[in-house]
């Protein structure tokens, strides 16, 4: 990382620090540095209540309270689906309570406690990096 | 004070209409609790019934279809996934588990499935196999709810008729699953194999050779209808079903279509909301109708009761004590009937579709009777204030 | 202890708005030892007088004390208190509760202030023994009218009241359950008791020791003097 990148994130996580509770959305990409560790920001932030829009993903469960927050929409035009890579940057959400499907393509948001790290949930057997728990989310 | 034996005596003096307001109260209270666990009910059983199954990826066509056949085993007739994409498929690196499947079949109305046995090793989900694993293509494994016997003959019928007279005839039940909450329960499972030879196909593997399952010879696999794949992590998940949507497959989760198998049923369901709020209203509306006549019946007793040193507040107990022990008794005999109706709607539903549904009683319902209640605790009080606006005496001329 | 009524009023609004006077009465007394009845034309105000002094009925104006107390000062639980320990309440219609035994019929005043009955039920078996009531009937049904009205006395007399107040108490009996009935206010007054009864009976108006007659809300024979 660079100086003026590392000072850029270190101000900007404090800015959002701060603007928690303003609940200024962080973006999924801020999470990540380039290499695809954390970044100084998602460090900054695990633990604390954020906000995140997105658009719900096509559920793994049904009837949970479980869904995938996805920067762009999963895509439903059929013009775009083929070529489309899929995103790397997903946010499992565990909502507090049972899911109510959204339409896959409205923008939504959701705030939760962010949570860092590899987590295996053996209810649905799969391995996520970034959680956002006891979430509520809505239309943005 | 005691306010019990004079509410007691009250009951017991109209003791029809005191019968008539309680089971009033428990047959909306029993409509309420038997549409709401009766709902959850079947999204639950149906959730569960697809919740081994994480990605299905099958030749382009309905995914209804497709979850029909692969989940609730509804047959109907797929067209196959061609070999030489099935071969990267079974070698997907980002899957835990992939699995190819040939349904269609079955023995005395119960279906046939073929797969492999890492498959059903996952849905039984760490629990043992009474007996053992199939581990020839004359093998097969039963499902916990198949009425059949381990050590059972088989004889497989393939539509309309019997097939391959001979060699591949009759199968041996060398095991049974445990119970997995899916329409799999009610299943026969066989290696792939078997269904491949059935139908005259090759069986993935050289010809002569005895092998069931994994790996596979490139050259000797046929079409396959459909694959369950359990991915590794959530990104491969969205990533497979990404990357297998494409001009010669199909990938869903399910889940997702049951998401809008649900939401098309979300008509249904919000009618059903519609008249459990209609019943609620129902009880409601008896309880405040039933408190005013029963206030009238009653209000010249309770003038009396004023007359001889009661306080306001030991009438208001009586009145309370009556109308909530009607409505707590009312309540409860409505959820003991609410279950029984759940329980019957259940069973029916359960054999029709061929999983387990069972309906319990949840927070909705518990909330439900909860709010009951409170509302009842609430308007128990209104015939003691309407009495009150008059003067105890006036009840007590004439 | 006497009863004493004094600037008794209560005027109600009458058909066509007009005011209407239920009960005008400067001074009233009565005492203990003595059967009293109050007699009159219907509508003439004796049963609201006999409420407001039992203090079930509230007045626009007036003062009633009972000894030192003064009953209309009082806050209305402590009135109803005081209603249950000192008076007792006897009605043309008894106004039992079917659904009860006899005796718990004379228990019904003792649960308004207590949860368990029990150590009352020696009393209460008691006093029916003394009206005659039959103590063997497990319905209060089986009672004929007389010993209904019986059972009604006893439970007036629960707490041993020093005051009785009767509406019309043998206006639904026939002569002779009446004729008991009134025995039995001769004696509580002869024990020392103040009786107060509302009747057009003559068998009753005949066995009291004054009379008192209201007319239109006021006291036309028997006010002191």
């Amino acid at each position: 990382m660079n100086r003026r990148s590392f000072v850029m994130s270190t101000a900007m996580a404090t800015l959002t620090v701060s603007a928690v509770g303003a609940r200024e959305p962080v973006s999924m990409p801020s999470l990540y540095n380039p290499d695809r560790s954390f970044s100084d920001l998602a460090l900054s932030l695990a633990g604390r209540s954020v906000r995140v829009d997105g658009f719900m993903a096509p559920p793994l469960k049904a009837d949970t309270n479980f869904f995938v927050l996805t920067e762009i929409p999963m895509a439903v035009c059929p013009l775009c689906e083929t070529s489309a890579q899929w995103p790397e940057d997903i946010l499992a959400i565990y909502a507090r309570r049972k899911l109510r499907v959204v339409p896959y393509s409205w923008p939504i948001y959701a705030t939760g406690r962010l949570e860092l790290g590899d987590y295996m949930d053996t209810d649905f057997g799969f391995l996520s990096r970034v959680r956002l728990i006891d979430a509520k989310y809505g239309r943005a | 004070m005691n306010p019990f034996p004079i509410a007691w005596a009250f009951a017991r003096a109209n003791g029809g209409t005191s019968v008539l307001f309680l089971l009033l109260i428990a047959i909306a209270t029993a409509l309420g609790i038997a549409i709401t666990s009766q709902e959850r009910a079947l999204r639950e059983g149906s959730a569960r019934a697809a919740d081994p199954f994480d990605i299905v990826i099958a030749a382009p066509g309905s995914q209804t279809d497709l979850l029909m056949n692969v989940v609730y085993l509804r047959p109907s007739a797929v067209p196959l996934v061609p070999p030489e994409i099935s071969l990267r498929i079974l070698s997907e690196p980002r899957a835990r588990l992939v699995a190819p499947l040939a349904f269609g079949d079955n023995y005395q109305g119960l279906p046939i499935v073929g797969t492999i046995a890492p498959l059903l090793e996952h849905m039984a989900d760490g629990i043992p196999l009474e007996g053992r694993m199939f581990e020839s293509d004359v093998e097969a494994v039963l499902g916990s709810a198949v009425p059949h016997p381990i050590g059972h003959q088989i004889a497989v019928a393939h539509g309309l008729g019997a097939i391959n007279e001979g060699s591949h005839g009759s199968i041996t039940a060398v095991g049974r699953m445990p119970p997995t909450g899916t329409a799999w329960d009610r299943a026969i499972l066989v290696p792939i194999e078997f269904s491949w030879l059935a139908h005259n196909l090759t069986t993935g593997h050289p010809p002569g050779s005895d092998q069931i399952g994994p790996p596979w010879d490139p050259a000797s696999l046929p079409g396959v209808p459909a694959f369950v794949v359990v991915a590794d992590s959530l990104i491969a998940a969205y990533g497979l079903r990404q990357q297998y949507r494409t001009a010669e497959t199909t990938a869903f989760f399910p889940a997702e279509v049951l998401v809008e198998l649900y939401a098309l049923l979300g008509d249904v369901r919000s009618l059903m909301g519609l008249l459990s709020l209609a019943t609620q209203a129902l009880v409601v509306a008896a309880i405040l109708t039933g408190v005013m006549a029963l206030m009238q019946l009653y209000r010249t007793r309770l003038a009396v009761l004023r007359a001889l040193g009661a306080t306001r507040v030991y009438v208001i107990a009586v009145m309370w004590c009556y109308v909530m022990g009607l409505i707590a008794c009312g309540a409860l005999l409505g959820l003991g009937l609410g279950i029984g109706v759940a329980r019957t709607i259940s069973a029916r539903l359960a054999a029709e579709a061929g999983i387990p549904i069972s309906p319990t009683i949840g927070g909705a319902e518990l909330l439900l009777l909860g709010g009951l209640l409170i509302l009842g605790a609430v308007m128990a009080l209104i015939p003691a204030w309407l009495l009150f606006r008059r003067p105890a005496v006036t009840w007590l001329r004439g | 202890m006497t009863l004493t009524a004094t600037g008794l009023g209560l005027t109600l609004t009458g058909s066509g708005g007009r005011p209407f006077e239920v009960l005008n009465i400067p001074t009233l007394t009565a005492e203990p030892g003595a059967l009293t009845v109050l007699t009159g034309p219907s509508g003439s105000g004796k049963s609201t007088l006999l409420f407001a002094l039992s203090g079930l009925q509230t007045l626009d104006r007036g003062t009633i004390r009972w000894g030192e107390t003064e009953i209309t000062a009082l806050p209305e639980p402590a009135r109803d208190r005081w209603r249950r320990g000192a008076v007792g309440l006897v009605f043309q219609s008894f106004h039992l509760i079917d659904e009860l035994s006899p005796l718990d019929n004379v228990l019904v005043p003792v649960w308004f202030g207590a949860f368990f009955a029990g150590p009352s039920r020696a009393r209460a078996a008691s006093l029916l023994e003394e009206l005659g009531v039959p103590g063997d009937r497990p319905r209060l049904r089986a009672l004929s009218r007389g010993e209904q009205q019986r059972v009604a006395l006893a439970r007036a007399l629960m707490f041993d009241p020093p005051i009785i107040l009767a509406d019309e108490p043998t206006a639904s009996l026939d002569r002779a359950a009446g004729a008991r009935v009134i025995d039995g206010f001769r004696k509580l007054a002869r024990d020392g008791r103040l009786v107060l009864a509302v009747s057009h009976d003559p068998d009753l108006i005949a066995a009291a020791d004054h009379v008192l007659v209201l007319d239109h809300g006021q006291l036309v024979q028997g006010a002191p003097a």
